[in-house]
């Protein structure tokens, strides 16, 4: 920074230029990095956390309340949060509270092994925001929602 | 069947007795798009039977040759594949410092302008990680409102050129401004100095011009499509350089002399003027009213398309017609001589004119001389006009005052001029044979002669220096409106190469070099603008692009104006001159998007010709495509003849900008790949707008491109078989109770029958969400061409060259279909803009092996270009004929532009350092829209309405948490039109404007029967023509 000179980085997160991911809307949604980048905290060399394979995408826009409902505990917790904020929160509550102390759900997420879940509990929690927020699960698969 | 190249090289025959036979006898075929296809030539058969006639020679490769493709394919197919998985490593390297206001991803606008001929549009311009990528109009810009032309968005292309002027030149080596400077202040210094300019508004090039004219330099001007006759005319009846300004919003009688003031190409304000027209004549529900346009003309132009009432007069006769329809005015000086074909009607305009006191406008041609424009005035004036709806303002370019080229040759004679500068005009190709600028300058050794301009040009082989030039989106500036607003040009990027831009050579010829921006300020300092507050005010006018109360000042009539000279009587032939439609005066020729954009009645691409009427093509015994020798007094060419319907009888036309011999490797094609001929080598100096000509046929041909025949709708032989087009009189319209008969011309199926005939649910699928949808409406399209090539920025569309353009390839997503109705003599013309319908049903869908055409839920047909494999069977199930296909790899290969002329990969462009391996592409690359995928060879694409658009606001709206507003999604063609013509939208929302229209009486669905549903509809166009005219009363009856 200081010589002016940026850092060169390594893209190891990345998909195909046909390809348009928005970062926001997925954030917005509450969707926690490491969702999609794995266990970034843990990582000594940062490495590509999931496949970016469309399947893998698609696993996700075909059912997005199986990965929405992770922060239910959260949700309790901040109740005035938005899911943008939640998906910070978890950080936090790591830092503060290690990993020890996570629900089960944050646990998977954090340890960056999270295919979604499929209990009732976190699947109605995720259909709450599904709800509240108007996704429109049938178009989330839509080919000209990621390809134009 | 024969092949697209056996039927060129076979003589077609323009049988006129035969097609005449054909219109008269077919009623049912009253809409008509080619002659080809009255007569139902060979050629037209073949567009008929096979959407892409020739591809037969695609495919006849032998066997063993198949299997060694199909390899190579295979092994590459293989590798491909890999790269799935692994993607090639890249490098992330972000900002140390991040721009202002800069995120990632998302563009940012800057209020700008761009110039033609001096006159400002202000646009808004897209900008990608500080790269331009787009133009846009700008709302708050008096010249646009939002609109832009295709010249003034293609000028991104322009500035992307790799053909463009990169380096200091002398002597035909790269030299430096340094030594440029050193030599060029020795020379200034001896005094003699001339300065050659286009014409300009600039307020910062006015105030250096004058500093440098009262230090003793002589000043010079030179714009070959200028407004020099009409400033001329103001100058005659007001006392001052002038220029008229129109409000076609209050007109509701307009007779134009000539005058196309819907083409930016022949009037600066055409974007307003279309709005303001379209305005006029916008009918929705039931009823409503429209002014009447009747227009004289000589060659079929857009303003003669969408006239009430249009006459085909001969370019010299315009003024006598004009005077005529003074004198049934009731003004007995100058007797006018009204062409026959004019004189019986005279009555009936006259009559309408007066009914419509101060609600009209008589508005003449930019080309015609100034008699014309001065007895426009005048009626205006007798009309009660002037203060309504016309109204004069001292002109905004300061340049008409200056000395002539004429004037300027005659003082190097003398030996009054030591050094001469031309910057930015190119006098050597761009004027009248008979002066012989090129010559003359070549033969004036002891001047020394610098050229400033952004290409290499004509005028830059004459001259012993050659300096290049910034692009206005590299260089601070200003510029004025048609009106004479001013604005403050915006730099968006450094400059690509070693260019200054104009007001900058001119502080450099003044010994005190400064930057454009502190230039463009000073400038307002000077005139006290935003006095203590400069710096506020200086911020605003850059945001807002525009110096408020910077309007010229209004003119008033006075008496005494010369009395006008009597008309007189064409004798024989004569040629009338006009500026390309799409290039211009030439100074856009090396730009592939204008090239390419069908002009807009002949549907012609990369060439100019010889346009004629039938009748006299026929009397010649001239066939289409024939080369014949043309010949004025002041030289002859050859050029290819194109029989154009509705042509004045007695005249042909010429378009300029064509024939150039320098400016980069598209200005200078040849032969078949287009570029034709120049006609500034038949131009007069003493009558630039037309004179009389002789025409000889010379037994050769030349193959052209014209798209019209492409693409017939419906696959159906007869266009109005299935209501393809519908229109009515605004009287039948208003007065029918059955809107939907009224407007329905052919024989489409009654609506009981098109749902008895449903084989598909009310619903396709449930969906309770935004269902987008679009309407055109043809009463308001002028076909300018504005949306082509606002797709084609917006899309990354490529363009092809001639010769693809011929076998059909052409990749514009959307196209404006021209139907003529009528006789070939003087046809009604009829605008019907056509891209993906975007059918609920569609058809190219349930044949795709590999489903790369799917529907979205909200109604989007959508192109799937990574699982398309190229089997066309989409194309050939589309009714509207509207997918493209990338037959070769358009956008990596810069020799598609010629197959045959192998000179473009080894074109030399004087000083350009580009490899010719990369050919500059690289530089091509940084235009394209990061937000839409680049297509590769083999696949099939079209019209997405703006799917990226649509993406943006949706999830900026969910974001916001908040519905997808009404205007948040404004598509890239609906954002050009000058005239409002396209309205996208949620027709889910019975509140949405779209909706309304989709509903309106005049809403009608394009081959409505084949039940495509398509999303997209139009609305009918409607024509108010005087019941006092005869003609129009029969062709009622003939309705």
């Amino acid at each position: 920074m200081e010589t002016g000179t940026p850092i060169v980085w390594n893209k190891v997160n990345k998909v195909p230029d046909f390809v348009y991911f928005n970062h926001s809307i997925h954030i917005n949604r509450g969707l926690n990095c490491n969702t999609c980048h794995g266990p970034v905290n843990d990582m000594h060399i940062t490495a590509k956390g999931n496949s970016f394979q469309m399947a893998w995408c698609l696993s996700c826009h075909r059912n997005p309340e199986k990965f929405l409902g992770w922060n239910k505990e959260l949700q309790k917790e901040h109740p005035g949060d938005t899911p943008r904020q939640l998906a910070f929160k978890l950080y936090w509550k790591l830092q503060t509270k290690g990993k020890n102390n996570l629900s089960p759900a944050e646990t998977i997420l954090v340890n960056g092994d999270f295919n979604g879940l499929n209990d009732k509990e976190t699947v109605d929690a995720g259909k709450d925001i599904v709800a509240k927020y108007g996704i429109k699960t049938q178009q989330l698969s839509d080919c000209g929602v990621c390809h134009r | 069947m024969e092949t697209i190249e056996q039927i060129q090289q076979d003589k077609k025959e323009i049988a006129l007795e035969k097609m005449r036979a054909e219109l008269e006898g077919k009623r049912g075929q009253q809409y008509w798009r080619t002659l080809e296809e009255v007569m139902q030539t060979k050629e037209f058969e073949a567009w008929f039977e096979d959407e892409f006639p020739n591809r037969k020679e695609i495919f006849e490769i032998d066997r063993r040759s198949l299997l060694k493709y199909a390899g190579a394919g295979l092994a590459l197919a293989g590798l491909t594949g890999c790269r799935g998985v692994f993607l090639p490593e890249e490098k992330l390297v972000p900002y140390v410092k991040a721009p202002e206001e800069y995120v990632s991803g998302k563009p940012l606008f800057y209020a700008s302008a761009v110039t033609l001929a001096g006159y400002a549009t202000g646009v808004l311009v897209e900008q990608y990680e500080g790269r331009p990528i787009k133009l846009e109009g700008n709302p708050d810009h008096p010249a646009s409102g939002g609109a832009l032309d295709s010249i003034s968005q293609a000028e991104i292309l322009n500035f992307y050129d790799p053909d463009r002027s990169q380096n200091v030149m002398t002597g035909g080596d790269i030299s430096t401004w340094e030594s440029f400077n050193k030599t060029a202040s020795a020379k200034v210094a001896e005094g003699g100095v001339g300065i050659l300019v286009g014409a300009l508004t600039s307020p910062t090039a006015a105030r250096l011009l004058a500093r440098l004219q009262s230090k003793g330099a002589k000043l010079y001007s030179h714009e070959p499509s200028g407004r020099g006759n009409v400033i001329k005319a103001v100058a005659a009846v007001t006392g001052k350089a002038g220029v008229p300004v129109y409000d076609f919003s209050k007109a509701k009688v307009v007779v134009s002399l000539d005058g196309d003031f819907l083409s930016t190409t022949d009037n600066p304000g055409a974007l307003v003027y279309s709005r303001q027209f379209a305005k006029a004549r916008r009918v929705l529900g039931n009823k409503g009213e429209m002014s009447r346009l009747y227009a004289f003309e000589a060659a079929p132009g857009t303003v003669g398309a969408m006239a009430d009432h249009r006459y085909a007069v001969k370019p010299s006769e315009v003024y006598g017609a004009g005077c005529a329809l003074a004198n049934a005015l009731g003004i007995a000086e100058p007797a006018g001589i009204a062409p026959s074909n004019v004189a019986a009607d005279l009555g009936a305009i006259a009559a309408d004119l007066q009914k419509n006191r101060s609600a009209s406008i008589v508005v003449a041609g930019e080309h015609q001389p100034a008699e014309v424009h001065q007895l426009a005035f005048q009626l205006n004036q007798f009309l009660g006009n002037v203060g309504q709806t016309v109204k004069f303002v001292e002109a905004p370019e300061f340049t008409s005052g200056y000395g002539t080229v004429a004037e300027l040759l005659a003082d190097i004679k003398v030996a009054k001029i030591k050094t001469l500068i031309i910057s930015n005009t190119n006098p050597v190709y761009a004027s009248p044979a008979d002066m012989k600028v090129g010559e003359t300058l070549a033969a004036a050794t002891s001047v020394a002669k610098i050229h400033h301009g952004l290409y290499f040009d004509e005028t830059a082989e004459v001259c012993d220096w050659h300096i290049p030039m910034t692009h206005s989106l590299e260089a601070w500036g200003d510029a004025r409106s048609y009106e004479g607003t001013a604005g403050v040009v915006q730099p968006l990027i450094a400059p690509l190469y070693d260019g200054r831009s104009d007001i900058e050579v001119f502080s450099g010829l003044l010994g005190e070099p400064k930057g454009g921006y502190d230039l463009v300020r000073e400038t307002l300092q000077a005139k006290g603008f935003g006095g203590a507050a400069f710096e506020k005010s200086w911020r605003e006018a850059i945001h807002n692009g525009t110096i408020p109360n910077s309007a010229s000042a209004t003119l008033a009539m006075a008496g005494g104006a010369a009395p006008l000279p009597a008309p007189v009587k064409s004798a024989g032939m004569e040629v009338g001159f006009a500026p390309d439609p799409t290039i211009f005066d030439g100074r856009f020729a090396n730009n592939g998007w204008l090239q390419e954009t069908p002009k807009p009645l002949s549907k012609l691409v990369w060439d100019n010709v010889v346009y004629m009427s039938p009748t006299d093509a026929q009397a010649s015994k001239i066939s289409v495509d024939d080369v014949v020798l043309v010949k004025t007094s002041a030289g002859e060419i050859e050029g290819t003849v194109f029989i154009l319907p509705g042509h004045a009888v007695g005249s042909i036309t010429i378009h300029l900008g064509y024939g150039r011999t320098a400016g980069g490797t598209l200005a200078t094609l040849s032969g078949v790949d287009g570029g034709g001929f120049s006609a500034y080598k038949l131009m007069s100096s003493k009558n630039t707008s037309y004179s009389s000509v002789t025409i000889t046929p010379t037994g050769k041909t030349q193959h052209l491109s014209t798209t019209q025949g492409h693409s017939p709708l419906g696959g159906d032989k007869i266009p109005d078989h299935r209501d393809v087009i519908r229109e009515a009189t605004l009287e039948k319209f208003n007065a029918a109770e059955d809107k939907r008969h009224a407007l329905m011309v052919g024989h489409s199926m009654e609506i009981e029958e098109i749902k008895e005939n449903n084989l598909m649910p009310e619903e396709v699928f449930a969906w309770n969400g935004e269902k987008w949808g679009m309407t055109i409406d043809m009463n308001a399209c002028t076909g300018c061409g504005a949306c082509i090539t606002a797709c084609q920025a917006e899309n990354n569309i490529s363009v092809v060259g001639k010769e693809q353009v011929s076998r059909g390839r052409e990749m514009h997503w959307i196209r404006i279909d021209r139907y003529y109705s009528g006789s070939d003599e003087n046809p009604s013309v009829t605008w019907q803009p056509v891209a993906c319908v975007h059918c609920e049903t569609a058809p190219c869908e349930p044949v795709c092996p590999v489903a790369a055409t799917v529907h979205s839920h909200e109604g989007i047909n959508q192109m799937v270009y990574n699982r398309c494999v190229g089997t066309r069977y989409c194309s050939n199930n589309c009714p509207y004929k509207v997918r493209r296909f990338n037959y070769l790899n358009w956008t990596d290969n810069q020799a598609q532009f010629s197959e045959k002329n192998k000179t473009i990969s080894t074109r030399r462009i004087p000083g350009a350092i580009n490899t010719p391996k990369d050919n500059g592409l690289q530089l091509l690359k940084m235009l394209n829209n990061p937000d839409v995928s680049v297509r590769g060879r083999g696949v099939m694409e079209k019209c997405t309405y703006c799917t990226q658009r649509i993406s943006e606001a949706r999830i900026e709206a969910k974001k916001a948490g908040r519905q997808i507003a009404e205007g948040d999604i404004v598509t890239a063609c609906q954002q050009a039109c000058p005239s409002e013509a396209i309205v996208f939208g949620n027709i889910a929302d019975k509140n949405s404007q779209v909706a309304k229209l989709r509903n309106d009486p005049r809403s009608y669905l394009l081959l409505e029967e084949l039940q495509t549903r398509p999303r997209t509809s139009h609305l009918a166009k409607l024509r108010n023509p005087n019941p006092e005219i005869k003609s129009a009363k029969a062709e009622e009856a003939h309705h």
